[in-house]
């Protein structure tokens, strides 16, 4: 079953700005992994390296740096896609967009001002900022789209989530096109704190290694323009993919770490699956959430052996580190990339098969066979969420 | 509206519910270390699905759709806290980890019993219209039978300190008779059951454009759970028709309805 056409996909990231940046950094491991000194005023004393996007790839414009991403990302969508953000807005237009950091009171300095009582005139427009930046918003407003907005906030996840929702849209009929992904910056907040969880690691992370020793985070976004098929043919769309299906579940076991079992992760493939109208074994290849913490990395594995038995597993984020509400986006706009290649790129980080998992990523760049994927996240609070995915050939 | 979307429990918390309220559901120490915002979603959502005649204690293959605001600005603002005063190496990562957003959902998942997709949204005053328009995404997709839509709002210190300090500016925000620590739970369906209790025959969540305002006016309180209790009061009214219109941030949010059954 065909959910919604994928018109044209945007990235930002530490590899640099678009996709072909990408690409080449797939194919080469090239990426920015830098302290992030000047952006991150923190004061511990050990230092941990992020996938930063260089100072001067940064976009300019008003605005948190997260939209400012999320914007560069839509349009180069709308570029790929050969349509006008004008276009769109005389459709159904909606925006759905995942976020972490974008969506949470992160104003420290205005925190730490009000803490000593001396709040400053400037706080004002702090907050009003925060107050009116919800990210999916923000992105209408600029676009001047008329559809629904949200912007989904499920930590890790949100990403996956906000492409999911947004094909459920075009589903349902609510929407001829939504403009749809991820985003999120680097500051103290999450830097200091997934730190201090004790699940970040100083040395670039080594996802399903036997030593894999924990995470990178990173920042950027992708975006995804959706459309229905009608639009996509009153448009001139060729579509460039598919979303076939979605699926979400929670695990309801524990904060920060997923259920040893993954029985959330596993429904909500089983549900993209089901929703694809697909099996496991159709699917070309899995792009894996990959964190390389210990135990994201051993529940994908059991839930991979159990639903997607000797299917090939990607793994990118030792190549972008883990861009939190971003990441579900920007893993589903590669595994897009791979599909339409025919190939997948190593699991960059990749050192020491882990006997415990048995699996092993894929290690060089190779050729895949399929017009079909999946693309899955896990997030903080246990919620799980997957895409199945199709090529621009899929059903052809 | 792409289906036809039922009520068949709701219900509202204005105040921090003392451990005791909780009796009938669960032991107090269960409690104990839960943040304000995720008890009185929990006590809101209990008894919406008390009155739909759902049993907390079972496990239910229900989704649940969250509606925040800012998150968990009590955990964001105890990180912050940690930070100033012990300095980043002593930093909370527990305040951390209960500051995501949708820590609240796995507060909920595990209480209740819940076992089908979940998902967050925040958008201040518009979360609650994005979470039941994830809700009929759930129903629609035959994700879930059921999906419980909880929202809540936490006071933000910053915004009330400013509020004090510059009145003209932020003055009519926290002014406008809406409660403030405040949570809200729907359990919704695309059936009709014997425990429906209102229909939905009309629900648009829309951007408006130009219509949003940049002005620090009434639009810019975390009011995330104002629609929602509104709703839930109309219902509570016994009114046969219902109707809800909030144009906050420039997004439309309209839900009319009828009641089904009285209770």
């Amino acid at each position: 079953m065909t959910c919604a056409c994928i018109g044209g996909t945007g990235v930002i990231c530490a590899c640099g700005s678009g996709k072909n940046a990408l690409w080449n950094g797939l194919e080469t491991g090239r990426s920015c992994f830098a302290l992030p000194a000047g952006r991150v005023n923190s004061t511990l004393a050990d230092k941990y390296p992020v996938f930063l996007i260089p100072e001067d790839n940064l976009p300019p414009g008003p605005g948190s740096l997260s939209l400012r991403y999320f914007l560069t990302a839509a349009k180069e969508a709308f570029t790929q896609a050969g349509v006008q953000p004008a276009q769109l807005a005389a459709l159904r237009t909606g925006v759905c967009v995942g976020t972490s950091v974008d969506a949470s009171f992160h104003c420290f300095d205005s925190y730490a001002r009000y803490t000593r009582q001396a709040l400053q005139e400037q706080d004002v427009n702090i907050l009003q900022a925060y107050f009116s930046s919800s990210t999916a918003l923000a992105a209408a407003r600029t676009f001047g789209f008329t559809g629904p907005v949200q912007t989904v906030v499920t930590a890790c996840a949100s990403g996956t989530d906000a492409v999911g929702l947004a094909a459920a849209w075009i589903q349902q009929g609510l929407c001829d096109a939504v403009l749809c992904g991820g985003t999120d910056e680097i500051n103290l907040i999450p830097y200091d704190g997934f730190i201090r969880l004790l699940i970040a690691s100083k040395d670039k992370c080594k996802p399903f290694s036997k030593n894999r020793s924990g995470i990178n985070i990173g920042e950027g976004a992708a975006a995804l323009l959706l459309l229905s098929p009608s639009a996509a043919k009153s448009l001139g769309v060729t579509p460039a993919g598919f979303v076939l299906g979605y699926g979400n579940a929670c695990d309801g076991y524990h904060p920060t770490a997923p259920d040893p079992q993954g029985r959330g992760l596993n429904k909500a493939i089983s549900f993209a699956l089901k929703q694809a109208g697909l099996q496991g074994a159709d699917m070309a290849f899995v792009n894996a959430h990959a964190t390389a913490s210990q135990a994201n990395d051993a529940a994908e594995a059991l839930v991979f052996n159990q639903l997607l038995p000797g299917v090939p597993v990607c793994a990118t984020k030792g190549l972008t580190g883990h861009t939190l509400g971003a990441a579900g986006a920007l893993e589903a706009v590669i595994t897009l990339m791979c599909l339409n290649r025919g190939l997948v790129t190593p699991a960059w980080g990749f050192e020491e098969e882990d006997p415990a998992l048995h699996l092993t990523p894929v290690t060089t760049t190779r050729a895949v066979h399929g017009q079909a994927a999946v693309s899955c996240s896990l997030a903080f609070g246990g919620c799980n969420a997957a895409l199945v995915l199709g090529g621009r050939q899929y059903g052809a | 509206m792409a289906l036809d979307l039922y009520i068949d429990g709701f219900a509202f918390c204005t105040q921090t519910p003392q451990p005791q309220v909780f009796a009938p559901w669960f032991e107090a120490r269960r409690l104990r270390r839960m943040e304000a915002q995720s008890a009185q979603m929990l006590f809101a959502s209990c008894q919406a699905l008390e009155m739909a005649g759902q049993p907390v204690a079972q496990e239910k293959p229900f989704g649940l759709s969250l509606g925040i605001g800012p998150g968990s600005l009590q955990n964001t603002c105890k990180f912050m806290d940690s930070i100033l005063q012990d300095g980043d190496e002593l930093s909370s990562p527990t305040a951390f980890a209960g500051s995501v957003h949708n820590a609240a959902g796995l507060t909920l998942s595990l209480f209740l019993n819940l076992c089908g997709p979940c998902l967050t949204s925040g958008q201040f005053n518009t979360s609650f219209g994005a979470a039941l328009l994830t809700a009929q995404s759930f129903l629609y997709s035959a994700m879930a039978p059921y999906v419980l839509v909880a929202v809540a709002d936490s006071v933000n210190p910053v915004a009330c300190a400013l509020r004090e300090k510059y009145p003209q500016v932020l003055g009519g925000a926290l002014s406008t008779g809406y409660p403030t620590h405040t949570a809200a739970a729907l359990l919704i369906s695309a059936q009709k059951t014997p425990h429906a209790k209102a229909k939905i025959t009309d629900f648009q969540f829309l951007c408006r454009q130009p219509a949003y305002v940049p002005c620090l006016g009434k639009g810019w309180a975390p009011l995330a759970a104002g629609p929602a209790i509104e709703l839930c009061s109309l219902l509570k009214q016994g009114k046969n028709h219902f109707e809800i219109k909030d144009d906050s941030l420039g997004v439309c949010t309209v839900i009319k309805g009828e009641l089904l059954n009285a209770y």
